[in-house]
């Protein structure tokens, strides 16, 4: 080993005795591997090794291109934003147009943002691992991953566009890139195999770093958590609550309680699921979690990178948007104000006493919530997971002393459906340069969803994942919804077609 | 020990699903009868003291019962426990359902994963206003609760049990002892356990997972041993019971009725035990336990004759913080199905077709083919075999469900078709042996592997080909070796202090005096239990890791002296063994000391001796690429020192030994077949 070389990359790390730590760990593996890699040679030859692997790898092709060979041929085409270009609150832009053919599929994200001065651009690695994470989820989920497994998937990111940046862009935005492009490629998916939609999940890891100094100053430390959120649901189950997702590794992502004290100024008030954040629908979305960690000490100061603070994970199949990220520091029960751009925090200092509160997104719906079972919502209730409010004004289900109140329900139910706003859609001629999706809708449209211009919204189809939109209200009363063409492309609609259409509430409106 | 200083006799039982195995011995370890009766659920004890009385044994004699129970597996396996509730601190209703957030149970890439429910609905959560301080500080005694009203809930759902776990419990128990007392008080009929009563541990959601687990099973364990201690002492009034733990030695009754959730492997370590009872007097040094039955393999590993221990279980997704053997289980046995997987490959398991209606071979109406038809037509399972006994084999079948098979792979070489399901399901065992070797710092080589079970015999040699084991035995009464590990299982109680201090920080008097203190609570506990004949022993270590590691390692303290140095140099060769290096300028946290504490048993007396003359008859076996002339031998009649050279089928009730060429075995004074290579492995 160049220990000279090794010390130059520790010098340039923090709390360099755990680095230390984890790259014996590695060394230690692959020398553990290394060994056993040679008995299998003694034993077998490196030709019969060679040709196992061979063998193996042709086995993982097989499997996957036997299973693109069994969705339907074509173009999808799926969007989404990451929300801030690392310097501003403007997103930037994944665009994919996915083409499904006989024997293998390729993603081109041609039209996806350009690369930005701003740290949210990343190398050529992710767009490639977040199209093949899908792909084998919506595939092939249940047997082990080799290179065979990749050969009848091919992508093309730009060069020069954010998801494959160019010297000198600096590249920071790992989590948060590549869980957005696997939103969009799933999007997708959610179009080509509708029978295997899944809702959408919290984006971004939550970075949550709480820094400062323990023992009179003397010793710096970093609470780092990445809390999870809930699942999306599908056609067969709702989601499952603040837990690892189908797309990452089985880690913690959150510290324990006692953990934590025993080893930093801090005092964890809450860990509890957070109620009423899923994404509702005939299946519901997982529920988030909501973190409550009081500071002790002084000095410390808290990060946050985090993304869908402002654009929900969506639903699918018509089911609704969950609630999405929000971090928040409360001084005396007041909130106050930690960043410009909603969960993108830097360093803000905090003082003792504070509250951290952390709460992280709900899993995206499946379904329409008016078509859940009204038992299954009175359950949720009596668990406390729903509240009576939610009950009744997203599910239409009444309650009273805890027993279902069955025409009530139905009248509200009813009643609900009828407000459900549901316009025709025609074509946007030009939309313009801007990154973020015009949507333009005729007053009266505008009016029913009691939406100002600006705001965020999307139409759904009640087939796979909705697009997304910010809203320019035309001042007619026809009843329409403009969208450009490659809009249309996304939802599989045409002119004349009619679909949901829904206000996205803006962050804060909804605890 | 009482049971063994006693007169009369002593008997292991061990109920499995479909056989309850007895074995009975004298105070003095020999061996006087040994059966095999009906498990009838509700019934196991009449039959077991009728086979008694059959024997000529007296009920009134019976001094002293061990008993192995699968009641709290199938419980939490089946979902078939109390309705439980948990009271903790607010804040903190859902730390056992959001844990660290890991799935727990596989789920990559699979989006219609769902994570288990918790054992506790939430509604059944209550909070209550109390909290301590990292440090055991008391920040409220959370005496402002309304009890009443809590029981008043649970009277009303038919709660029958409440585990309490509040948060920092372990640095100071006292509000959770309190909130015992006033549950006692408000609901005197409820099983209550505390979590610190079950763990002493700092990590909320493993803790309080435990307690919930073990409040979980407790009515239902706490009946089943009401009921059979009232059936023993119809018959029996002057009988001591004791019920096999998972970490391998013998519970009180009452500490398997107020922690049964350490009754969970309580089945399958009796195997593992009664296997290193066998090796203890073979003078076998470092072993591996591989115990093959029809549905699943439990592995474990003995380096220097001592279980490795695991302390941070899982069932389902459910965290267990009490010490158990490790065993390793995967769920490959002998009625694993054999199948045509979704790309055109051969697959084994998980499915199996179980005991009914078990292998197409048992003629019982099974059609797939498991790994037991493979060898059946392979020759190696000979047709005069009778299954537990009285079940008779029909090759026929098995030919039929492989040709079956074989149309769906496209292939009519039914022999080869065999052969492969064998290989895949031997590759599968060697993976279960590596992950409790290999994976942890151990290499299979050093050990002999001691193969038990109805199917172990039968592939052990093939796994122990695959990773380099240089030995193998098959020991006596493979398909029974449970009731022998619980007759040979000494009484353990395990004993856990938290510390949580740096190295560089600790004072060593201070340690000195926690280790002191729980050497205390073992005396205690062990001059109650034992007059200490068959003499006692204590063993200290120290729970350490790097500081910012995030798991453990156990230090062994050698003779009970703690010092800092030895710690420091303990841990060293421990870390290097386990992963390769060292950090010597890396600081130390203890994170606890424990200490367990046994009192020994007279061990069983393993005399052997074969009857009448040696038989044997011959068949034609698959071994390699070709058919050999094999023959076939009845064990029981094997007097010791016979070789035998492989190729070799050993039979015996309730066991075949698949002894393929290049290897051989010989018999040792004790009955035990010992196998090794004609040319030892390099």
């Amino acid at each position: 080993m160049n220990h000279a070389a090794m010390e130059i990359l520790f010098a340039n790390m923090r709390l360099v005795e755990e680095r230390r730590g984890d790259f014996r760990t590695m060394l230690g593996a692959s020398e553990k591997a290394s060994e056993h890699l040679d008995r299998l040679v003694t034993r077998f030859g490196v030709d019969e090794l060679l040709h196992s692997c061979d063998e193996l790898i042709a086995r993982a092709e097989r499997r996957m291109r036997d299973a693109v060979s069994r969705l339907p041929p074509g173009e999808y085409y799926a969007e989404g934003y990451v929300e801030s270009t690392g310097q501003s609150a403007d997103p930037l832009k994944v665009s994919l147009r996915l083409v499904i053919a006989q024997d293998g599929l390729l993603a081109d994200f041609t039209g996806s943002s350009a690369q930005v001065a701003g740290v949210t651009n990343v190398g050529p690695a992710l767009a490639p691992s977040a199209v093949f994470t899908i792909a084998k989820a919506f595939l092939d989920p249940k047997v082990p991953i080799n290179h065979g497994s990749f050969a009848p998937i091919k992508v093309y990111a730009p060069e020069g566009s954010f998801i494959n940046a160019r010297y000198p862009a600096p590249c920071g935005g790992m989590a948060e890139v590549k869980f957005l492009i696997e939103s969009v490629v799933a999007a997708a998916f959610c179009q080509a195999a509708p029978d295997r939609a899944v809702g959408d999940l919290k984006g971004g890891a939550n970075h949550t770093h709480i820094a400062g100094y323990r023992r009179a100053g003397k010793e710096q430390f970093i609470l780092y958590e990445w809390p999870a959120g809930g699942t999306g649901a599908t056609a067969t189950t709702d989601g499952s609550n603040a837990v690892r997702t189908y797309t990452e590794g089985d880690f913690n992502s959150i510290q324990s309680a006692e953990g934590i004290e025993a080893s930093f100024p801090l005092r964890v008030e809450r860990c509890e699921i957070r109620e009423d954040s899923c994404g509702d629908g005939q299946h519901r979305g997982g529920f988030g979690l909501r973190r409550e960690i009081r500071v002790l000490g002084d000095d410390a100061t808290l990060s946050v990178l985090s993304e869908k603070n402002v654009i929900p994970p969506y639903g699918v199949d018509g089911g609704a948007s969950s609630h999405p990220n929000r971090f928040r520091v409360l001084r005396e029960a007041r909130e106050v104000p930690i960043s410009k751009i909603p969960g993108k925090v830097s360093g803000f200092p905090l003082k003792v006493d504070d509250l951290i509160r952390t709460e992280t997104a709900g899993g995206g719906g499946w379904g329409l919530a008016l078509d859940r079972p009204a038992d299954w919502v009175v359950q949720d209730v009596r668990e406390g997971y729903l509240s009576l409010e939610t009950a009744r004004d997203r599910y239409g289900v009444m309650i009273d002393s805890g027993v279902l109140a069955e025409a009530a329900t139905e009248d509200l139910r009813a009643r609900l459906r009828t407000e459900r706003v549901i316009a025709r859609v025609a074509l946007l001629d030009a939309e313009g340069s801007s990154t973020r999706r015009l949507v333009v809708m005729d007053r009266d449209i505008a009016d029913r969803l009691r939406a100002a211009e600006g705001d965020l919204c999307e139409l759904s189809t009640g087939r796979g994942a909705p697009l997304r939109g910010w809203l320019r209200i035309s001042e007619v009363t026809g009843g329409i919804v403009r969208i450009a063409g490659d809009a249309m492309a996304i939802l599989r609609a045409r002119s004349g077609d009619q679909m949901e259409v829904r206000r996205l509430a803006s962050p804060g409106a909804r605890s | 020990m009482t049971k063994a200083l006693r007169d009369g006799y002593h008997i292991g039982v061990d109920v499995g699903g479909t056989f309850t195995d007895v074995l009975c011995i004298r105070p003095s370890g020999d061996v006087i009868a040994s059966c095999k009766v009906p498990s009838i659920p509700g019934q196991q004890w009449r039959g077991v003291l009728q086979a008694l009385a059959e024997s000529g044994l007296h009920p009134t004699e019976l001094r002293g019962v061990v008993h192995g129970t699968t009641i709290a597996t199938n419980t939490i396996l089946e979902r078939k426990g109390a309705r439980t509730a948990l009271i903790t601190t607010k804040g903190f209703r859902d730390a056992i359902e959001i844990g660290r957030t890991r799935r727990m149970v596989g789920g990559l890439f699979d989006f219609c994963f769902v994570r288990p429910q918790p054992l506790v609905a939430r509604r059944f959560r209550f909070e209550i206003d109390e909290r301590t301080a990292t440090d055991g500080t008391v920040l409220n005694d959370g005496s402002g609760t309304d009890w009443r009203a809590i029981a008043e809930v649970c009277r009303s759902n038919d709660v029958e049990s409440v585990a309490i776990g509040f948060i920092n419990s372990y640095a100071n128990v006292g509000n959770e002892r309190t909130a015992l007392d006033r549950l006692r008080e408000t609901l005197p009929a409820a099983f209550l356990c505390t979590s610190t009563q079950v763990s002493q541990e700092r990590g909320e959601f493993e803790r309080f997972s435990s307690a919930i687990l073990n409040a979980y099973v407790g009515p239902v364990v706490n009946r089943y041993l009401d009921g059979f201690v009232a059936a023993l002492k119809e018959a029996a009034v002057d009988v001591d019971v004791e019920i096999m733990g998972s970490h391998g030695g013998s519970l009180t009754l009452d500490e398997a009725r107020r922690n049964p959730v350490r009754t969970f492997l309580s089945g399958p370590v009796g195997g593992a035990v009664g296997a290193s009872a066998i090796a203890k007097a073979a003078g076998i040094r470092s072993f591996l336990t591989f115990d093959m039955g029809g549905t699943s393999t439990d592995v474990g590993v003995f380096p220097d004759g001592n279980a490795r221990m695991s302390f941070e279980n899982q069932i389902d997704a459910f965290p267990l913080r009490v010490p158990q053997i490790d065993l390793h289980t995967i769920g490959a046995g002998g009625g694993s199905i054999a199948h045509r997987a979704a790309d055109g490959t051969l697959e084994v398991g998980p499915a199996s077709a179980g005991a009914d209606p078990g292998p197409a071979c048992y003629g019982r109406g099974g059609v797939d083919v498991t790994v037991s038809d493979a060898n059946v037509v392979l020759g190696r399972l000979p047709s005069g075999t009778r299954l537990g006994g009285h079940l008779a084999l029909q090759p026929s079948l098995a030919t039929e469900a492989l040709t079956c098979l074989g149309q769906s792979m496209g292939t009519d070489d039914i022999v080869r078709l065999a052969d492969g399901a064998i290989r895949i399901a031997v590759a599968k065992m060697a993976g279960a042996v590596r992950e409790v070797t290999v994976h942890r710092g151990h290499d299979p080589r050093a050990f002999d592997l001691i193969a038990f079970g109805g199917a172990g015999p039968m592939h052990a040699f093939f796994v122990a080909e695959e990773l380099g084991i240089p030995r193998v035995i098959v020991p006596r009464w493979p398909g029974h070796l449970s009731a022998l590990g619980q007759l040979s299982a000494s009484r353990r109680y395990d004993y856990v202090r938290y510390v949580g201090k740096r190295l560089s920080s600790i004072d060593q008097e201070e340690l000195r005096n926690a280790a002191e203190e729980l050497l205390q609570s073992a005396r205690n506990d062990l001059d109650a239990a034992t007059s200490g004949a068959h003499g006692q022993e204590t063993e200290l270590s120290a729970d350490a890791r790097y500081v910012g590691q995030s798991f453990t390692l156990a230090v062994p303290m050698p003779g009970n002296a703690l010092d800092l140095e030895s710690l420091r140099a303990g841990h060293r060769e421990l870390h290097t063994e386990t992963f390769g290096y060292a950090d010597d300028a890396g600081d130390l946290e203890i994170v606890s000391l424990r200490l367990v504490a046994r009192t020994h048993v007279a061990p069983v007396k393993l005399a052997y001796m074969p009857a009448g003359a040696d038989i044997r008859s011959s068949g034609m076996a698959w071994f390699g690429d070709d058919w050999h002339t094999t023959p076939v031998i009845q064990r029981d009649r094997l007097p010791p020192d016979t070789l035998i050279d492989g190729p070799a089928l050993i039979e015996e009730d309730g066991a075949t030994t698949v002894l393929p060429p290049g290897w051989r075995i010989t018999v040792d004074p004790i009955g035990n077949l010992i196998g090794t290579p004609e040319i030892p492995f390099t």
